[in-house]
């Protein structure tokens, strides 16, 4: 028989989808952590053309782009158990699944986030660095109190909607098990067979954190565009 | 003091330098003239190592260097005894006209920071900036920006000042206070000075030698009086001619 949208059971859905929400946030915050700083370690790479390291991040950036996300995903929850047996005789088939989804969306995000902060870093003019230098700035000082700052400024917004797309992204950790939103709908639908529903207690809970985190960074960005370049400051 | 010796620069096939050998005594102040693609600036940024010269000594006061065999100690040690002051100003983006001058003092330095303050509001002072100690560049004038740069040089008392075209990319009315900064803090410190610019009245008024650059090599040196009204060499001569149309000079 053909059923209508229940409105009243997607109010009741709502709280049973909500502690999914803090697997969903986990995965993002500690994604977007390890993407963050593998992506600025092959941007550096790259920027300073450092032999090798530099191809690589080459290679290793046009597989992560051009592979879709869920096999990546599939990759590294099947991928990195068999590799870890085998030539380190560890075993990781006891370890919580969430640990993989993480690894699996931090690498996928670290090839943008490498491009992003490659793009950042090359875009801050050559005489900051030569500036630095001429007062006495080694490489690292320049690159901390300089050029980074700079950098980090114009990254923002690219970050911005790395973070927002990866919460949508994570909709598919779901399929090895992870029970974040995804899953919680999928364990109420399975149970109720209302899953239209329960698909739009999600979409409810993903454009409010979308929402929210897009208002947080352009308040971020405001703050820090005072603070670090004085725009939008008096003189 | 600062002395180059015998520098030689080349990028790729084209020999930019081929053997520039400049003295300069602390307190004087040198104008390097000559056409664009001369080698004036690439010698300011040899020196500084901006770019790493493949042949030439370097000396600044009691500090030695061999200009192909530095080491990244050496080239700290030449910046840190130096200062240059560059033709679009490149102040710190990120910072406001006082941390500019600190940045040197602090970072590089280890200085306290009360005491950087106090030196870099003092230099500030110099340039006629005090009331600009929170603007960041993109709130100054080029004009600012540039006597900001001259600030943050200074408040490192280097042994030796580095100007490339100091002026050159600023609006003509604001040329003129520009260069009277540079003559004030020039004089005042007891620094040596080497200057890149094409200010034919600022090198004749402030000069104490003038070098005139050509291919690669010091074509000519004297004062500016020389060099100005007495010119020996015939490419002197033709360079004067076209920056001087004008002015009348005897040969």
């Amino acid at each position: 028989m053909y059923k209508t949208i229940d409105l009243v059971r997607v109010l009741e859905d709502l709280p049973i989808v909500a502690p999914g929400i803090l697997n969903t946030m986990f995965i993002v915050i500690l994604a977007s952590a390890l993407g963050i700083a593998v992506g600025l370690l092959l941007a550096v790479a790259r920027v300073n053309r450092v032999p090798v390291l530099n191809q690589l991040a080459v290679v290793y950036g046009s597989f992560m782009r051009g592979t879709p996300v869920i096999v990546q995903l599939f990759i590294v929850y099947y991928g990195l158990p068999m590799l870890f047996k085998q030539f380190f005789n560890i075993n990781l088939a006891r370890m919580a699944k969430i640990n993989f989804v993480i690894v699996a969306y931090g690498l996928n995000t670290s090839a943008v986030y490498s491009e992003i902060f490659r793009g950042a870093l090359s875009g801050v003019p050559i005489g900051q660095l030569e500036a630095a230098f001429s007062v006495g700035l080694t490489r690292w000082q320049a690159f901390r109190r300089i050029i980074a700052p700079q950098a980090f400024l114009s990254a923002l917004p690219g970050i911005s909607s790395c973070v927002i797309g990866l919460i949508e992204n994570t909709s598919l950790a779901f399929t090895i098990g992870v029970v974040d939103i995804m899953g919680k709908v999928k364990v109420i639908g399975s149970a109720t067979e209302h899953y239209m529903e329960a698909y739009i207690c999600a979409a409810i809970y993903f454009i409010a954190m979308s929402l929210i985190l897009r208002r947080i960074f352009s308040a971020v960005e405001k703050v820090l565009q005072s603070r670090v370049a004085g725009i939008g400051s008096a003189a | 003091m600062i002395e180059l010796k015998n520098v030689h620069k080349s990028f790729g096939k084209n020999k930019v330098l081929k053997g520039v050998t400049v003295r300069v005594e602390n307190g004087e102040v040198i104008v390097i003239l000559g056409a664009s693609g001369s080698g004036k600036t690439t010698l300011l940024r040899c020196l500084n190592f901006l770019e790493r010269a493949d042949e030439g000594e370097l000396t600044i006061h009691d500090f030695h260097v061999n200009f192909h065999q530095a080491t990244r100690k050496d080239i700290l040690a030449v910046r840190r005894r130096t200062a240059f002051v560059f033709q679009n100003y490149n102040l710190f983006l990120n910072q406001t006209a006082l941390k500019n001058v600190m940045e040197g003092l602090v970072t590089a330095r280890k200085m306290p920071k009360v005491e950087a303050e106090k030196i870099a509001g003092a230099a500030l002072g110099k340039v006629g900036l005090s009331g600009k100690y929170d603007a960041y560049p993109h709130q100054l004038s080029g004009g600012q920006q540039q006597r900001v740069a001259i600030a943050r040089a200074i408040a490192l008392k280097p042994d030796a000042i580095l100007f490339d075209e100091p002026t050159s990319a600023l609006d003509p009315e604001l040329v003129g206070e520009t260069l009277n900064v540079i003559k004030r803090v020039v004089c005042d410190e007891n620094i040596a000075s080497i200057v890149v610019t094409h200010e034919m009245s600022f090198a004749s008024e402030v000069a104490s030698q003038v070098f005139f650059m050509d291919d690669g090599v010091i074509a000519e040196q004297g004062t500016p009086r020389e060099i100005f009204t007495r010119p020996k060499e015939e490419r002197t001569k033709q360079f004067l001619r076209r920056i001087l149309p004008d002015t009348d000079y005897q040969i």
